[in-house]
């Protein structure tokens, strides 16, 4: 029996001072690094205006290399946000498609809060009927994720500020792609675990820059689902940031990258931009954008 | 059971643990080692970058044909459009949409003519020129309105008057008939104000030849106006609505002489209407209320006031199925649709119930729409599907069911089974 209990104190001891060392080397927990990163999503978010990129397309791997098995289906992207309240946890934020033609001038309003009882409010401009309709999405969290404008992406890959919703545990740190990272392991609480497609999440974060250099998602019986890879790391205005998002479906063969062409971080504009005015009022729509695209980096 | 046996029995558990621990840590290890190596794989962004469009910004063509096999009638069109878009200085806009349809021979509209003719029409969508100042624009030219909440319900919805000539099957935008128009808007926060001057209205058009008679009465038809004022809070929209109007389509009234004539005459009216539209969770419950003043009574040329209800919700279920619902009640004149020699109009209550789901991330998307008038058994299932091939390609394809029941089949819609199908390409 000492026998058994010594092995089992060896064993655990180990275990603790290798994760100890891990942790201590972090001088943060888990929750801490991931509570920063997405402080850091959200102040990047933060009155920005980007023009983005989403192509998508079925793909194989030749030579080590991924490659589009068809011609990639594009749209472009025009987005403003703002986030809100005390904590600056809830958001404003009005999106127009610009390509491809069938969809151009489509434009989506959104406030989201941060607070789980409030209904995310929404108005989509419908262009054939030339007339704002208010949508009914609830609080967002209560429904499946769904496609982000027909890409890969969902809306659940995208959001930010649930990072009290996951327990968090520091897999490993070490030299990833040149940069020192710590990977860690996301789970979802019972909370979080009906609301999500996701068993599992693992994240490569930068640890200097507090950036997911990747990502992966495992379904609920631990298959390897999705893998979001970033690049093009770029900082702007203090905050770190990827220009560069590519998201491979393994279950589907189909990947999709999100490319931010050009982005404006920190503008400041008139707060009623972000009201359903800006849906119907092209020519202020346009007035205020050109005047924050001056500002495009 | 013998110490000796139980002492060899715990040392065999032990070292299984133990040696279980060590290869766990291995596995862990090499778990570890996989985590930090390189990917596999990876994206060349610039290899598999779509070619950049040659397209001028602002600009978009469209090509469309449609085809439709009814139990009675058969449809047959083709069309092509030309959208433009530009700022043209600082705080305008310009917006232009034209489109030319042929009507291929067969077609219910080519038949309607006696010599079943080809033939083809341009219709002038939008023109307009909008001009944005601190809180307001103006916008002025040829362009619709819309007004009301409930889909599928007129209650409100009266401003631009509709376009039967065109299929139900192309875009909602389409079956509108764009009026000239000045149209100003303020807003201050959460507050809109909007008013509209027509200078001369039109009527709903549902033929493109032998229109004289509807043409007499738009020459003496002057202009419209209206206005509106929405306020929003927090999941819900108010608006009230005020316009004089003429009605969209005339009446057909008997004249009071010896022996009496027939004549065709329109509504002048003022329209005071309500829409409600409150969001509760996924649910959003609407409302449109309308009263409408001196409507003519068909064959009587009486005048009589009206007040229409429109009531309805929309449903986005936890898997992004949209389910909506809806009931209009509305005065119909019976005596115009020959239904009752009385001269008289009967209340109806016209139900609608539609679904719809996209899939394949957003590429198909499906829906299903059902209107029920009760009261005359007349009903209209339609499934209708549309997909989109790649960013310029969409197919389409509807089969519809209608029973016209006791009131008169139109050559707009017939009853029985009605198959279509359309091709799009969009640049």
């Amino acid at each position: 029996m000492q026998f058994l209990k010594s092995a089992y104190q060896t064993a655990l001891t180990s275990l603790v001072i290798s994760l100890s060392t891990i942790t201590f080397a972090a001088d943060l927990s888990p929750q801490e690094v991931m509570d920063k990163v997405d402080q850091q999503a959200r102040e990047v978010s933060d009155a920005t205006l980007s023009k983005s990129q989403l192509s998508s397309c079925d793909f194989a791997i030749k030579n080590k290399k991924v490659l589009c098995t068809e011609t990639p289906r594009l749209k472009t992207i025009e987005s403003l946000s703002k986030q809100r309240g005390d904590a600056k946890k809830d958001a404003q934020s009005i999106s127009i498609v610009l390509e491809p033609a069938s969809e151009s001038g489509i434009g989506m309003l959104t406030y989201s809060y941060d607070d789980s009882s409030k209904d995310t409010e929404s108005w989509l401009y419908l262009s054939a009927l030339g007339k704002v309709k208010r949508m009914a999405s609830g609080t967002g969290e209560d429904q499946e994720p769904v496609s982000l404008f027909g890409s890969e992406f969902t809306t659940e890959d995208m959001e930010n500020g649930k990072t009290d919703e996951y327990d968090y545990k520091l897999l490993q740190s070490g030299q990833y792609q040149g940069r020192e990272v710590w990977v860690i392991e996301a789970k979802p609480k019972p909370v979080r675990y009906a609301k999500t497609n996701y068993g599992k999440l693992l994240y490569w974060i930068d640890q200097e820059r507090y950036l997911p250099l990747k990502v992966q998602t495992y379904d609920k019986r631990g298959t390897l689902h999705k893998r979001i890879m970033a690049s093009d790391h770029e900082l702007i205005n203090g905050h770190w940031l990827s220009r560069d998002l590519t998201i491979y479906n393994l279950k589907r063969q189909r990947l999709s990258n999100m490319k931010t062409d050009k982005i404006a971080v920190n503008v400041s504009f008139d707060p009623d931009f972000l009201t359903q005015r800006t849906l119907t009022d092209f020519a202020y729509r346009e007035r205020v954008l050109q005047s924050l695209r001056n500002y495009f980096q | 059971m013998p110490s000796s046996k139980r002492r060899i029995s715990l040392r065999r558990i032990a070292a299984g643990l133990a040696i279980s621990l060590a290869l766990a840590s291995v596995a862990d290890k090499a778990l570890a080692e996989d985590l930090l190596s390189d990917d596999e794989f990876s994206f060349d962004v610039e290899q598999n970058a779509p070619s950049p469009s040659a397209w001028p910004e602002g600009l978009e063509l469209t090509a469309e044909h449609l085809y439709s096999q009814g139990d009675k009638s058969t449809s047959q069109r083709s069309s092509v459009g030309l959208e433009f878009e530009a700022t043209p200085w600082k705080g305008g806009f310009l917006r232009f949409e034209n489109s030319y349809r042929y009507y291929w021979r067969g077609d219910l509209l080519a038949r309607r003519a006696s010599s079943d003719q080809p033939y083809g029409r341009n219709k002038l969508s939008e023109l307009w020129l909008q001009q944005s100042n601190q809180d307001c624009y103006i916008k002025a030219g040829r362009q619709t309105l819309f007004w009301g909440a409930v889909e599928g319900t007129f209650a409100v919805d009266q401003v631009t008057p509709f376009d039967y000539t065109e299929s139900l099957f192309t875009d909602y935008s389409n079956i509108r008939r764009p009026q000239d128009m000045i149209l100003g808007a303020c807003f201050y926060g959460q507050t809109k104000w909007q008013a509209f001057v027509t200078p001369r209205a039109t009527l709903s058009r549902i033929s493109h030849r032998d229109t004289f008679a509807f043409d007499e009465i738009e020459d003496a038809m002057n202009e419209e106006l209206g206005a509106s004022f929405q306020q929003s809070f927090e999941g819900l929209d108010l608006t009230l609505f005020y316009a004089r109007l003429y009605a969209n389509t005339p009446v057909t009234v008997l004249t009071n002489s010896f022996p009496p004539q027939a004549t065709l005459d329109v509504a002048r009216y003022d329209l005071v209407g309500l829409s409600v539209v409150k969001a509760i969770g996924r649910l959003l419950l609407e409302m449109d209320l309308g009263y409408k003043r001196d409507q003519i009574i068909a064959i009587s040329g009486e005048l009589e006031d009206q007040l229409e209800v429109a009531a309805g919700f929309e449903y986005t279920t936890s898997g992004n199925h949209q389910l909506n619902a809806g009931i209009w009640s509305y005065k119909l004149d019976t005596a115009q649709l020959a239904l009752s020699s009385a001269p008289s109009s009967d209340r109806v209550e016209q139900f609608t119930a539609g679904w719809s789901k996209t899939y394949d991330n957003d590429d198909l998307t499906m829906s299903l729409l059902g209107s029920w008038l009760a009261k005359h058994q007349q009903s209209r299932l339609t499934v209708h599907g549309r997909y989109q091939i790649d960013d310029y390609w969409q197919y389409s394809a509807a089969l519809s069911y209608t029973e016209t029941g006791d009131l008169t089949a139109s050559n707009l819609v017939a009853d029985g089974w009605e198959a279509s199908m359309g091709v799009k390409i969009d640049i």
